[in-house]
């Protein structure tokens, strides 16, 4: 089967026109970033604290706003992360940080006061949001199974923990439970199976992550990161002249700058989160893009040495006419595990996958439209340039 | 068939064996991260200029009990800062003999005089200022280490982030309950026995006023953490206490979990030899007297001294069972020399980490999938050599992780993902290559000869400029991201040897059964 066979496109002839196509996209990601007063920074970069909790019922997300406004936390950004009956996750941030945690309870206490739970009395402890660590010490204090707690504690210890797995371990599975049906499954003793019962409730929502990041910490990365792409960069840079020649590299470079400045653009146009998978996209689509372009600038410099005669217009449309069904190849089976990533992948990955699927398309494009015009550019002010001293 | 290639595709058998061997079984041999395990994350940074204000703080206020002993009389005296104090005299005489003074019990301070009036500042270099941040570094790192081995916790992660920060990076697997080990961690844990001159009043205010208005020498008034006895609440109260401990913290032997006369929770410690001596002649001197259990400052319980106390003894105060463990804990691990701040806590719970864990690896099934379906439809038998190097260069990828101890990441399965789409661009570069070739007449075997000669370059030069970017996002890259470029960076070496090797070999195989015709 073969889906691009020999083509005879003069792909150089709309180097002008690529030019300007590739200049919007990148004033449009320039407005657009100026619009928006800078990028959307995650709080990897920004700092702040946020919680991701889990809730049994759809919620209300401006009763939740409401309600965390009056526990004092006027500025939260609640976002829905992930939207399935029975399981809805709920990004819940603040630019405020509070190294004390003090932060962090008033949340709480506002899910608390958002979604009371239904206790009975006695029943002091959420069994949907207790850790293992919790629920051991307090079968430990408790004690149903009787153990004499001063001669064999290491050995009621280890018991009680190994309870606390399972049974939380089931609900782990599930996210929320509702009723003691997957915990009675377990077969424990009925005398800790009747204590979980009086102490327990089922509470409607748990945090299942929270995170909180220091200014300090955000300042540090984003040094680190321009650090990161700059050296890369250079050192790239120095490879491809290396191997090729300096023209090559300057080429190259200028196709990587142009795919991250318009992934970056096409971030603050989507309006999506800044964050720290995705400057690993980004490094990545530096990868992929070059990739790209090596195998065509691999194909210019083999051809240079083949056909000596033939004019630097005609050798680069051959060059990539010769190498275009392999790069739409790749450009495809690479784009079909992005796409699986952003569909299948979570909601955790999703902004990385957008990152690269851009990063995929417009790496590819840079490759024919800007790579390789830019070398043809300096190459050929080379050549005029030895044309003249003689 | 022949031998070399016999040889060949042992050798390739055995690689895939070996790493099926190195990745079996899966969940105990590659190592989750803390996103997809659940888990704390935290680095937090030690308050290193604290330890160096408190070591000057108190060379100052000894300096002056010294001048004090001498008769040294001074003007007036003033901390500077945190890094060193004035003290001015009456007359340069008292002011040299100071300097004297200074001199002999302060060694590393650098001493300044000036005349008018006659001053003597008193400041440490940086070189000692340094020493004592490093140290007191350094004493953190091991106190959280103690602390978190009494924690109990599997495969915990505590390092100090670079070579000379003050940054420490704890990482914890499977704990649940972020809030309780960051007060495990803070707790400064200096634990002082005191004796108690006066009180409780309700106020600072009005025992000061009971006291005529001022301090007596050597004291200092402490708050009590409110308690519960019997059901009824104590409020807050305030004791007039020695300034200088019976005995301390560090002195201490053991502490563990113990219970009050009540049968509440309680800490029981054991003192060592030493300090079993001093209390023990202590206690018997001043029986009927009250003895203030100081932590952090706070006053836990002022118990009266009923009898003359050996070396063992509890400490009372309203706490949980779960709060008198982890103060035994902190107790037995130690105080921190300077009080520590959090820059960054991230906690995945377990459910997270696993609907993580199901989504990425759907979506790596469903792309692998569309790939493998793509080439063997576009490629047909060759298809099949692609197939089989992207499955080889998983389990490789997968194998190499394991025997090196890699971390698997969330950034990490999407990296892994990635690989298989590019994994295939080599066997793509490779047979579009043949086909040129054949399409030009060659025959198969030179054909094939040809394409893999000549896309070598390429793919060469493709995949170590992909490894340049994959290095520096390791160089800079913290956590998760890290691992990722540590997947990709395998990748790229297993999809090298794959795409050059195996698939080569596999090509081989097809030409030695004389086919003079080849499915590409």
């Amino acid at each position: 089967m073969r889906l691009i066979g020999k083509t005879e496109i003069d792909f150089l002839r709309y180097r002008r026109m690529a030019a300007a196509l590739s200049g919007l996209f990148i004033l449009a990601g320039i407005v657009s970033v100026v619009m928006h007063g800078g990028l959307r920074y995650g709080i990897d970069f920004a700092g702040g604290t946020q919680v991701i909790v889990l809730f049994a019922e759809h919620p209300d997300l401006d009763a939740l706003r409401v309600t965390l406004a009056a526990q004092g936390i006027q500025d939260a950004t609640i976002q829905e992360f992930v939207a399935q009956p029975g399981h809805e996750e709920v990004l819940i941030r603040t630019p405020q940080t509070d190294e004390g945690g003090a932060l962090i309870s008033e949340i709480y206490a506002a899910l608390e006061r958002y979604d009371p739970p239904t206790a009975a009395p006695g029943q002091d402890l959420d069994f949907n949001a207790a850790s293992r660590e919790v629920v051991t010490s307090r079968l430990l204090e408790s004690n149903p199974l009787e153990f004499d707690t001063v001669v064999d504690l290491d050995n009621a210890r280890t018991t009680y923990a190994d309870i606390a797995e399972r049974a939380l371990g089931t609900r782990d599975e599930v996210g929320l439970l509702s009723s003691w049906d997957a915990v009675d499954a377990l077969n424990l003793d009925p005398r800790v199976g009747s204590w979980m019962k009086s102490a327990f409730y089922f509470g409607r929502h748990a945090v299942v992550g929270q995170e909180f990041v220091g200014p300090q910490v955000g300042a540090d990365l984003s040094r680190q990161t321009m650090m990161a792409m700059f050296w890369a960069l250079a050192g790239l840079l120095a490879y491809i002249s290396y191997r090729f020649e300096f023209r090559f590299g300057v080429g190259a470079v200028a196709a990587l700058l142009h795919d991250v400045v318009i992934a970056v653009g096409a971030f603050s146009i989507t309006n999506r989160e800044f964050n720290l998978p995705v400057v690993a996209a980004f490094l990545m689509i530096v990868g992929y893009s070059l990739n790209d372009t090596v195998v065509v600038f691999d194909r210019i410099r083999e051809n240079a040495q083949t056909q000596r005669r033939q004019p630097l217009y005609e050798r680069i449309n051959l060059s990539l006419n010769q190498t275009l069904s392999r790069t739409m190849l790749t450009s495809g089976t690479t784009l079909m595990v992005v796409l699986s990533v952003l569909f299948f992948g979570g909601p955790v990955i999703n902004n990385f996958a957008f990152a690269l699927l851009v990063g995929v398309i417009v790496g590819t494009y840079s490759s024919l439209f800007v790579a390789t015009p830019v070398y043809y550019w300096l190459a050929e002010r080379a050549l005029e340039a030895s044309r003249k001293k003689r | 068939m022949p031998r070399n290639i016999l040889y060949k595709l042992g050798f390739i058998v055995g690689v895939a064996a070996f790493s099926v061997f190195l990745i079996y079984p899966p969940g105990e041999q590659i190592n989750l991260g803390l996103d997809l395990r659940g888990g704390i994350h935290l680095v937090l940074e030690v308050m290193v200029e604290e330890a160096v204000a408190g070591e000057v703080r108190a060379d100052y206020s000894q300096l002056l009990e010294l001048l004090d002993g001498e008769d040294i009389g001074t003007a007036s005296t003033s901390l500077d800062g945190d890094t060193g104090f004035t003290l001015t005299f009456n007359s340069e005489l008292e002011r040299d003999r100071a300097e004297g003074i200074a001199v002999e019990y302060f060694p590393v301070y650098t001493l300044d005089i000036a005349p008018a009036p006659p001053s003597l500042s008193v400041r440490l270099p940086e070189t000692e200022q340094a020493a004592i941040r490093e140290s007191a570094v350094r004493q953190s790192l091991q106190t959280i280490r103690n602390r978190i081995d009494q924690f109990g916790v599997a495969e915990p992660v505590i390092q100090r982030q670079g070579l000379s920060g003050s940054r420490i990076l704890v990482q914890l697997p499977g704990v649940e309950d972020p809030e309780r080990v960051k007060d495990l961690l803070r707790t400064s844990a200096v634990l002082q026995w005191k004796l108690v001159r006066n009180g409780p009043a309700d106020s600072r205010e009005s025992l000061l006023a009971a006291l005529g208005g001022v301090l007596p020498p050597n004291t200092e008034i402490l708050e009590s953490v409110p308690e519960t006895v019997n059901g009824v609440d104590v409020p807050a109260g305030f004791y007039l206490v020695d300034e200088i401990p019976v005995v301390e913290g560090r002195e201490l032997k053991n502490a563990r979990l113990s219970q009050d006369s009540m049968g509440l929770p309680a800490v029981g410690f054991s003192l060592d030899a030493n300090a079993t001596t001093k209390f023990a002649n202590f206690t018997g001197a001043n029986i009927g007297r009250q003895l203030a259990i100081v932590l952090d400052n706070r006053i836990q319980s002022a118990p009266e001294i009923q009898s003359r106390i050996a070396g063992d003894g509890i400490i009372r105060g309203s706490y949980t069972l779960e709060e008198a463990e982890d103060l035994a804990l902190v107790l037995r691990a130690g105080a921190l020399p300077a009080s520590i701040q959090y820059l960054e806590d991230r906690s995945v719970g377990p459910s997270l980490g696993r609907e993580s864990i199901r989504q990425g690896l759907l979506a790596a099934s469903i792309g692998m999938t569309l790939v493998v379906i793509f080439m063997l439809f576009y490629y047909r038998g060759a298809g099949v050599n692609a197939v089989v190097a992207l499955a080889l260069n998983l389990l490789i990828v997968l194998g190499v992780m394991a025997a090196i101890g890699a971390t698997l990441t969330l950034p990490g399965i999407a990296g892994m993902i990635l690989l298989i789409g590019m994994s295939v661009d080599a066997n793509v570069l490779i047979f579009e290559r043949i086909r040129e070739e054949l399409a030009l007449g060659k025959t198969v075997r030179s054909a094939i000869d040809a394409g893999f000669s000549k896309a070598f370059s390429a793919i060469l030069d493709a995949n170590l400029t992909t490894m340049i970017a994959a290095l520096f996002l390791f160089q800079f890259g913290t956590g998760p991201v890290k691992g990722f470029a540590v997947t990709i960076t395998i990748g790229i070496g297993a999809s090298m040897f794959t795409s050059l090797f195996v698939s080569r070999v596999m090509f081989a195989m097809w030409t030695s059964r004389r086919r003079e015709s080849l499915s590409i």
